[in-house]
């Protein structure tokens, strides 16, 4: 039976310059930070930008991980906070304040297509509707299963504010759904 | 409007973290508030759609894109500050000119140049040994840069040689071309001096045959 490393003995050996332990340590995360990115950007390229500024930045702060809290935990910390910083900045670019969700995630690419099941696309569709601040508590909330209290220290937000979101997230989908209901 | 507490006890209905008479009594408020339905339903898409949600394959990247060229996380160890205590004694002894010495005495350990210890006879003869070696390898020099230069000129000679006979077969070629045209041009001129004579020939031969034609008949009434 192979025997996993442990995250922090992983972290030790990376500190230590190996880069073999570096990579085993991404490649145990990426699918996961990536797959978020894609939800906070909806945009397979920005994702994929995204996921390795995530990873450059833990990189560099890895020194200054103390071990206080889960690594998974301080990666999802930094990868929402950049991911927010991103749809921030994106937000001030004119080019992207209105865009197809096909377009955003290269679905005219046949091959780009590829690997986006229709579910995933009306999740994404979803997602597209909420600012940046309410689809890192609703990815927190419901497909990370945080609590508000770690939701409020991930963010650096208080507990009520994060609830607020949250609940103006689930008044939105309400609102839409009885948009929906009333279409039909 | 729904109140903060309604909206906690929904997530924590949903979480199912509610105690068996709160969730009764949630339930119960639950069938009288068509609002409530209406964001627990909104809350339960969003849970629906986080687990009906299909992880995507990342793409081939390269995991240590940035690292190798970027900041290396560093931690300043004891083994940090030994290297750079090692390095510093190095360069002291460099600084220092020390020089380690094992005799039958033991092991020694000096600073300081020892060139003042070397006598005139053995600086002379450094020196000799040093312009015999100097004399020999600019000599081999010397040597190396004749013979290239050698070689050099005979390839350039033959260069001028080769453009020198093919200048020449140019010339003669030019020279035969004109040649042959003027020869031509000439040919065409004696063809066309032929045909003007065979013109004045054959015009001379009419006029003959006509000459007694043109010549006056005698008046029978003239006495000769």
């Amino acid at each position: 039976m192979i025997k996993l490393e442990s995250d922090e003995r992983l972290i030790a050996r990376a500190l230590g310059g190996s880069q073999r332990a570096w990579s085993k340590l991404v490649g145990r995360y990426e699918a996961r930070v990536y797959n978020q990115a894609i939800r906070m950007t909806r945009s397979k390229p920005d994702a994929m930008d995204l996921m390795q500024e995530t990873f450059l930045a833990v990189y560099r702060n890895l020194p200054n991980y103390r071990g206080d809290g889960t690594f998974p935990a301080w990666l999802s910390r930094i990868a929402i906070n950049r991911s927010i910083d991103f749809q921030r900045h994106r937000a001030r670019l004119p080019e992207h304040s209105s865009v197809d969700i096909d377009e955003l995630l290269g679905l005219d690419s046949p091959q780009i297509a590829l690997g986006i099941s229709q579910q995933n696309r009306e999740v994404l569709q979803l997602l597209d509707r909420l600012s940046a601040d309410q689809r890192a508590v609703v990815e927190l909330k419901f497909f990370q299963q945080c609590t508000f209290d770690d939701i409020a220290q991930q963010l650096g937000i208080s507990s009520n504010t994060a609830k607020s979101r949250l609940y103006a997230a689930l008044d939105l989908m309400q609102k839409h759904g009885e948009v929906c209901h009333a279409h039909r | 409007m729904l109140t903060d507490d309604l909206r906690d006890s929904l997530l924590a209905y949903l979480d199912d973290r509610l105690s068996p008479d709160d969730r009764s009594a949630f339930e119960q408020q639950l069938r009288g508030n068509a609002e409530l339905q209406q964001a627990l339903a909104a809350a339960r898409q969003w849970q629906d759609a986080a687990s009906a949600w299909e992880p995507i394959p990342v793409p081939a990247w390269s995991r240590l894109r940035g690292i190798t060229t970027g900041i290396a996380p560093v931690r300043t160890g004891v083994l940090t500050w030994l290297s750079l205590g090692a390095s510093m004694a190095a360069i002291l002894l460099v600084l220092f000119q020390a020089q380690f010495t094992i005799s039958d005495n033991g092991f020694a350990l000096r600073f300081g140049s020892d060139t003042g210890a070397v006598k005139p006879e053995q600086l002379e003869r450094r020196m000799v040994e040093l312009e015999r070696r100097r004399n020999d390898v600019l000599n081999e020099r010397l040597e190396i840069l004749e013979k290239k230069s050698l070689a050099n000129n005979r390839q350039l000679l033959a260069a001028a040689l080769q453009y020198n006979r093919l200048e020449r077969q140019d010339d003669m070629r030019s020279l035969a071309a004109s040649w042959s045209l003027a020869r031509s041009t000439d040919q065409m001129r004696v063809e066309d001096l032929r045909d003007s004579q065979f013109d004045d020939r054959l015009a001379i031969r009419q006029l003959f045959t006509r000459l007694p034609e043109l010549q006056p008949q005698p008046d029978p009434d003239t006495p000769y």
